[in-house]
């Protein structure tokens, strides 16, 4: 039997047979991401183009965002817009792929580079960028550093899913190199520490590799309960003691400039030569009850992806980055820096909520201590200063209160209703 | 370059999946839990008042549930109605009434059947009145209970007590006397086989809280020259394992405090309530019922109140502690804490104003049932701080992690 109550731990799963990661064969077309960003003047090159993997995309590119690269082969088609995973929506260019690639080009170490700012244009000349919940906009955390350095720099090796263990497989995998990019980081960022923070409990299979490169390179190793949503920024600042961050703040306010294992690794391939052309990926399939993790190239569409994976794309409600915050996608959203977890479920039947019991499990529910049913309740009211009370301001969108909820009141759906009202009257000053 | 699986996919053939995006646990869900934990006290019942007790509790519900199912139909308080809400608070009702109730003949000179049905009509109708679940910032049943007590307070006292080869089957008016049997002389279990004669199904007995009231207040007569707690306790109180297993004469859900605890357990460990009010409540009451000013003994002269009254030389701890205990057990307080008190509405959201509903629960109740009404004391004191939770809620607000 289940308890009433749930804080959404998620059984802990350590097969001791590592699953693989495989590599998707490249799609006809991709739609490439020019920026992270929505907005930036972007210049892509001319339709017609044809262009080699690791090619720049832009005439002039986004300064405050990665330098595109042409993940493959290819020629340019027309430049348009596309969402990204996190729900963005992004300027992206059509790349059609060659169906013969050239060999990929030897990979040659990067130098070495004097200053931070070296560095980042480094990092985005490589095509390095990252721009998810658990690893918030990496250039611009390196972009605040510059002005005012970072005492830390921590990776996160936690997955909310126990079932997509992303991350944990990346580690497994390439410890040694995202090692060497977090070090890399910390020399240039001149953060005293790097600490490198992995699931307790781990089994020794999946836990050792990491730890051991971290040890080799004397990196603090810290070990949390991965209770959902801990690899939240401000959650993960609050459990280290680096701070409270605000939601949506950058880490770097707070002198940290943090990341997951993915980003890490990304810097890590680019130290060793090799620009960030492929991007990891994880597919629940929660109708087949089936997990595929996958390395794809930037810009592969989901639809393109799921139809590999012989998952329908019609008919499904797709979700980006963690379920229960519930971030819908359409199936022409592309894979790139943003949520690197995919979710495909079956749509739900709708149901009407009943009025709130005042049972409090959401505020029990809410690892910032908010009060979801107050914001409901301002918002039916249309009363800001009541939403700012119940403490709109630190609501991270986990959605547990809105998974805990027994009248199935939309929680998250009011508070994300209070933040868009509050981002267009910000937009309209 | 190695290529994903090309297994051919099996169709999706779930037509309707539930939502990851929820835990399940719905409104109903919890209601059916709480009905659920309500039938241990109400088994409870069963056993020690027979099948009279289940014909008080069946007539109340049904009675509650044809109320309600007219005025659900009546303007938008009414469809804020859920039938299994109403039913969960006619088994709360039908706990804290006694099982005599259920009796067709007048009893002395009072016509009491009418009191279950008419029970259960105020109860549908304050429903309706006060909101539907979560809005109700008091508890409908409680409420009930306490009208009842007003205009029928002597056909509410409970009297009778199947005698233990008698349990469950049992008629309950078939009783001996109560000068017939002194079951303070020993357990229930023990005295009472076989107690009145063979065609005796159940007992007359003075409930303990009755003979609590008496002392506390200070109204009792002593029969010697002077009635001291420790002799109210050695003399006159039945065996405290009486109140615990179950023995007394009391109302169908408070007969026996073990089966109180189980179920309120049950609903701790399915995570219904919140720990922290039955632990907080309890910890206040017996700071209260011990410091508190009570007679040490009571003379011709009247009685001699002191504060602190296991500081007394003559009384001591291990008196006052078991004068406490009694008090707690007599009294309707754990069905209070377990069974009401946590009712959605009716306790406040945040930890810090449950901590203080709590503990303004505890002391009222002590304080009530000290010098008020032991019987219903928890019940009053619980109408009293439900009346503060709107305050507690907006006032204790939860701080915000950032």
């Amino acid at each position: 039997m289940s308890r009433a109550t749930t804080n959404a731990r998620f059984t802990p799963s350590w097969p001791e047979i590592l699953p693989e990661i495989l590599t998707l064969c490249p799609p006809a077309r991709l739609l490439v991401p020019l920026s992270h960003r929505g907005g930036g003047d972007i210049i892509a090159k001319p339709p017609g183009t044809f262009v080699h993997a690791g090619d720049k995309l832009a005439i002039k590119d986004d300064e405050l965002s990665h330098v595109p690269l042409a993940p493959l082969d290819g020629t340019l088609g027309l430049a348009r817009e596309a969402h990204l995973t996190t729900g963005r929506l992004v300027p992206a260019v059509e790349l059609m792929v060659a169906p013969e690639q050239s060999p990929a080009p030897i990979e040659s170490s990067v130098v070495d580079e004097p200053t931070l700012v070296g560095w980042i244009d480094r990092m985005r000349n490589g095509g390095v960028g990252a721009d998810r919940i658990a690893s918030p906009d990496l250039i611009d955390q390196l972009h605040l550093a510059v002005g005012r350095g970072a005492q830390r720099v921590v990776c996160t090796i936690l997955d909310a899913d126990a079932g997509m263990r992303l991350n944990a497989l990346l580690a497994v995998h390439h410890g040694p190199h995202i090692v060497l990019g977090l070090e890399r980081l910390r020399v240039a960022t001149g953060a005293e520490t790097a600490q490198l923070v992995v699931e307790a409990f781990a089994s020794p299979t999946w836990a050792d590799p990491v730890r051991k490169a971290a040890e080799a390179a004397r990196m603090e190793i810290i070990e949390l309960t991965n209770d959902y949503p801990q690899s939240d920024p401000t959650l993960i600042h609050y459990t280290l003691g680096a701070g409270r961050l605000r939601p949506g703040a950058s880490p770097a306010t707070l002198g940290v400039i943090l990341l997951d294992a993915a980003a890490a690794l990304a810097v890590g391939d680019l130290l060793a030569g090799k620009p960030a052309l492929t991007t990891p990926a994880a597919v629940n399939d929660h109708l087949q009850h089936r997990t595929h993790l996958l390395n794809v190239p930037i810009g592969t569409q989901i639809s393109d992806l799921l139809a590999a994976l012989h998952i329908p794309s019609e008919g499904v409600v797709l979700r980006g980055g963690d379920l229960l915050r519930d971030i819908r996608l359409t199936p022409d959203a592309v894979l790139g820096s943003g949520e690197l977890t995919l979710h495909v479920t079956l749509p739900e039947p709708v149901r009407s909520p009943q009025p709130c019991v005042r049972c409090g499990w959401c505020l029990e529910a809410c690892p910032t201590r908010v009060q979801p049913a107050g914001v409901l309740e301002a918002a039916q009211r249309g009363d800001y200063q009541m939403a700012e009370r119940a403490g709109l301001h630190a609501c991270i969108e986990c959605g547990l209160c809105t998974y805990v909820c027994p009248s199935r009141l939309p929680l998250l759906e009011s508070i994300r209703w209070w933040r868009g009202l509050a981002a267009d009257t910000e937009l309209r000053r | 370059m190695p290529q994903v699986e090309t297994s051919p996919a099996a169709p999706p053939t779930v037509a309707a999946a539930p939502s990851p995006l929820h835990s399940g646990i719905e409104v109903g869900t919890l209601v059916s839990l709480e009905i659920l934990a309500a039938t241990f006290p109400l088994t409870g019942g069963f056993f020690l008042f027979g099948w009279r007790a289940m014909g008080a509790a069946a007539t109340i519900i049904v009675s509650t549930l044809i109320t309600a199912g007219i005025w659900c139909n009546v303007g938008w308080r009414g469809r804020q109605m859920n039938l299994w809400h109403c039913l969960w608070m006619a088994l709360v009702l039908s706990l804290m009434l006694p099982a005599h109730l259920f009796v067709i003949a007048p009893q002395g000179n009072i016509i009491v059947w009418p009191i279950l049905p008419a029970a259960g009509m105020i109860l549908a109708m304050l429903v309706w009145l006060l909101g539907g679940m979560g809005a109700q910032r008091i508890q409908p049943s409680v409420v009930t209970l306490l009208i009842l007590f007003v205009l029928f307070h002597d056909a509410l006292t409970p009297r009778y007590v199947l005698r233990f080869d008698k349990m469950v089957w049992g008629d309950l008016l078939k009783s001996a006397p109560a000068q017939s049997v002194t079951l303070e002389k020993g357990a229930w279990m023990l005295v009472s086989r076989g107690a009145g004669g063979p065609n005796i199904d159940s007992l007359q007995v003075v409930p303990a809280a009755q003979k609590l009231l008496a002392y506390t207040s200070g109204e009792v007569r002593p029969d010697r020259s002077s009635l001291s707690l420790q002799m109210l306790i050695r003399d006159q109180m039945p065996p405290l394992e009486d109140l615990i297993i179950g023995g007394q004469s009391s109302p169908i859900g408070t007969g026996s405090a073990v089966v109180i605890i189980v179920g309120g357990l049950f609903l701790l460990y399915r995570g219904l309530i919140d720990f922290r009010l039955p632990v907080l409540t309890l910890a206040a009451a017996m700071a209260c019922l011990l410091i508190l000013p009570i007679p040490v003994v009571i003379t011709d002269t009247g009685p001699e109140w002191r504060w602190l009254a296991f500081r007394q030389h003559y009384l001591g701890w291990p008196v006052a502690i078991t004068f406490m205990n009694y008090e707690l057990l007599a009294s309707p307080l754990l069905l209070t804490i377990f069974f009401l008190a946590n009712a959605p509405g009716q306790r406040p959201i945040t930890r810090r104003g449950r901590a203080i509903f709590a503990l303004g629960l505890g002391t009222f109740s002590a304080i009530l049932q000290l010098y008020v009404f032991t019987s219903v004391g928890p019940y009053i004191a619980l109408l009293l701080v439900s009346l503060l939770t709107p305050t507690l809620d907006r006032t204790l607000r939860p701080r915000t992690l950032v």
